[in-house]
């Protein structure tokens, strides 16, 4: 069964608008004028347990509001959400003391207390027993490698550092869910593959289902069997990246060097070849042509020094796809 | 330990020793608190000397009064106003308030209460200190008898409830965006007057008498503090506790169910 349900969810807001200048202002303390905004609609979708699902779509899509309307924060205009057989807002308490919320943009650590002061509050916060409590902790710094930062405020930590420990406090109550509203927003590069690091492997030890927001296809390329695009509140793309990739990005680029300058490429299964001095580049449909026969040709025609078969970046797929829709 | 209990504790517990790390700011505080004393007094005792009025206290009354105002200042709503969760709600913060699994408005009437706790806590010592220390008319002078004294603590304690259901009754404004901040600041600003902190209740018109002592914030002070002055009978007892509880539970219901409200049409700003 699933853990997540979401059917037909609908949610608007109401955006007033102010007219220009002094007199607009004071008009405005009389009538305003509205405008609705449909942040989402209709939106369905489900969840197993475990999985772990990157959830992408351009600024304004809806992707916030569906994790706050998923996390119990949002009341929807109309719709379901059950989560683990909850409706959140209707059951907020009980709904998020089993799931764990990380937005990358806002804190949740007590910015004048130290941090395993501020975890000592959340342990308290959520009950958690002080034995399991102490096991956990150590899990997890000693995961993360901030064993070292207990006892510094939190004021004083790194973003890199402070994004680690706002992990750690949404996982000290164990949540079988995971909300991550763009977790690796501003980090170096280092930092990001630890957290992913991290993340892989806490879905995998328990099974965490894991729920990601983020604009680093990076992200998505190292962490989710699943992804799903919103745009303009509606899912345009549900399903495996090699799928997304099959269907909005079928091409492959051969990317070769010559040891000498080669007279003329004749290539014709190729969609396209461009020659450029010693260096070639060739885009070519694998479901037309097998790239290794490309490939014998290439090598047939000009002794090589270099060759690589590449996919097109997800990112640059992601912005074809969202121009191809308009958004 | 109540299991039930142990966030609220734990999050009480934060807030009195986060305040008292800052030290520059509990000696401030503390003088802040002792100039205005001189201040107040002074002027007071001009209108004492020369006026021609009849005043219904004393002047060392009066002056006992001043002293304790400012050492009570920090259980009122609205003195030394806790912005954090005024600035959650216009950030955007308050989400991960909304995803604890606690009660919203038990979660912030429990941060009010102990804000208002430290300050109280953090700055009497001193001003104490220099209230009995105090040259002249301005000492402060406790001539009540330790029973009053008593029932005025008592009062102020049950007035600090009253005092945080307003503060969280100005939350659920500031969340609705068709009230914003300001009629909240109004609020406040009413509330300090109308509970003394500038003119003792005692010191305002005969005829404004009634209204003063039966609207809500004279019970969260002016009233208690009567009693450790020695300007108010011990049988006056039951009627200050009396208005406390009538405005207490309107106020608190008035608030949960506003809050409640709010949180269904809330709007969470930014990504």
């Amino acid at each position: 069964m699933s853990q997540i349900v979401l059917s037909q969810v609908c949610k608007t807001f109401v955006v007033r608008k102010r007219q220009k200048g002094l007199f607009g202002a004071m008009r405005g303390a009389f009538t305003r004028d509205k405008e609705l905004v449909r942040a989402v609609r209709e939106l369905s979708f489900s969840v197993n347990e475990g999985e772990l699902v990157g959830y992408i779509g351009p600024n304004g899509a809806g992707k916030s509001t569906t994790i706050k309307m998923m996390s119990g924060i949002l009341v929807p205009d109309s719709g379901e959400i059950t989560i683990m057989n909850r409706v959140p807002w209707k059951e907020r308490t009980a709904h998020v003391a089993q799931i764990g919320v990380v937005f990358g943009q806002r804190s949740q650590l007590w910015w004048d207390t130290p941090v395993n002061e501020s975890f000592e509050l959340l342990r308290d916060i959520y009950r958690v027993p002080q034995a399991g409590y102490r096991r956990r902790l150590d899990d997890l710094t000693a995961l993360l490698g901030v064993e070292k930062l207990m006892n510094t405020p939190v004021r004083q930590l790194s973003l890199g550092q402070r994004m680690k420990c706002e992990l750690i406090g949404a996982l000290l109550h164990a949540p079988r869910i995971l909300f991550l509203d763009e977790p690796t927003i501003g980090l170096d590069a280092v930092t990001k593959l630890s957290l992913r690091g991290f993340l892989t492997d806490l879905n995998r030890r328990e099974g965490v289902t894991m729920l990601l927001t983020t604009h680093d296809m990076d992200d998505i390329e190292a962490l989710c069997s699943r992804v799903m695009v919103i745009g303009r509140g509606q899912l345009l793309f549900d399903g495996a990246l090699d799928e997304l990739r099959a269907r909005y990005a079928p091409h492959r680029m051969i990317r070769a060097r010559f040891a000498r300058q080669c007279a003329a490429l004749e290539l014709p299964e190729a969609e396209s070849v461009v020659l450029n001095g010693l260096n070639a580049e060739i885009t070519f449909l694998p479901a037309r042509v097998p790239p290794e026969r490309l490939i014998a040709r290439l090598a047939a025609a000009c002794p090589l020094t270099d060759l690589t078969v590449e996919a097109p970046d997800i990112e640059r797929l992601v912005a074809g796809m969202y121009e191809e829709m308009a958004l | 330990m109540n299991a039930k209990m142990r966030p609220y504790i734990a999050l009480f517990r934060q807030r009195l020793l986060g305040g008292l790390q800052y030290r520059a700011g509990f000696w401030g505080t503390a003088i802040t608190h002792v100039v205005w004393v001189y201040v107040r007094v002074a002027i007071v005792a001009v209108f004492y000397r020369h006026g021609n009025g009849q005043a219904g206290i004393t002047l060392e009354q009066a002056a006992a009064m001043i002293w304790l105002q400012e050492m009570a200042l920090n259980l009122m709503p609205g003195f030394g106003v806790d912005t954090t969760v005024w600035s959650r709600i216009s950030r955007g913060d308050v989400g991960y308030d909304l995803v604890r699994p606690l009660d919203v408005y038990n979660h912030w009437y429990v941060s009010a209460l102990s804000d208002k706790l430290a300050r109280f806590l953090l700055s009497i010592g001193p001003v104490l200190v220099m209230a009995l220390l105090a040259p002249g008319t301005v000492r402060l002078r406790l001539a009540a008898s330790p029973l009053s004294i008593l029932a005025g603590f008592f009062t102020l304690a049950t007035g600090l409830m009253l005092s945080c259901a307003v503060i969280c009754l100005c939350y659920a404004a500031q969340m609705d965006v068709n009230v914003g901040n300001g009629p909240a600041g109004a609020l406040m600003t009413v509330a300090q007057i109308l509970a003394g902190s500038l003119l003792p209740l005692q010191l305002w018109p005969d005829a404004l008498q009634t209204f003063l002592r039966w609207q809500p914030f004279a019970s969260m002070m002016d009233l208690p503090l009567r009693f450790m002055a020695g300007a108010a009978a011990l049988s006056e007892l039951p009627q200050v506790l009396l208005t406390q509880a009538l405005w207490g539970v309107a106020i608190w219901r008035l608030g949960r169910a506003w809050m409640g409200l709010n949180l269904r049409r809330l709007i969470v700003q930014g990504g």
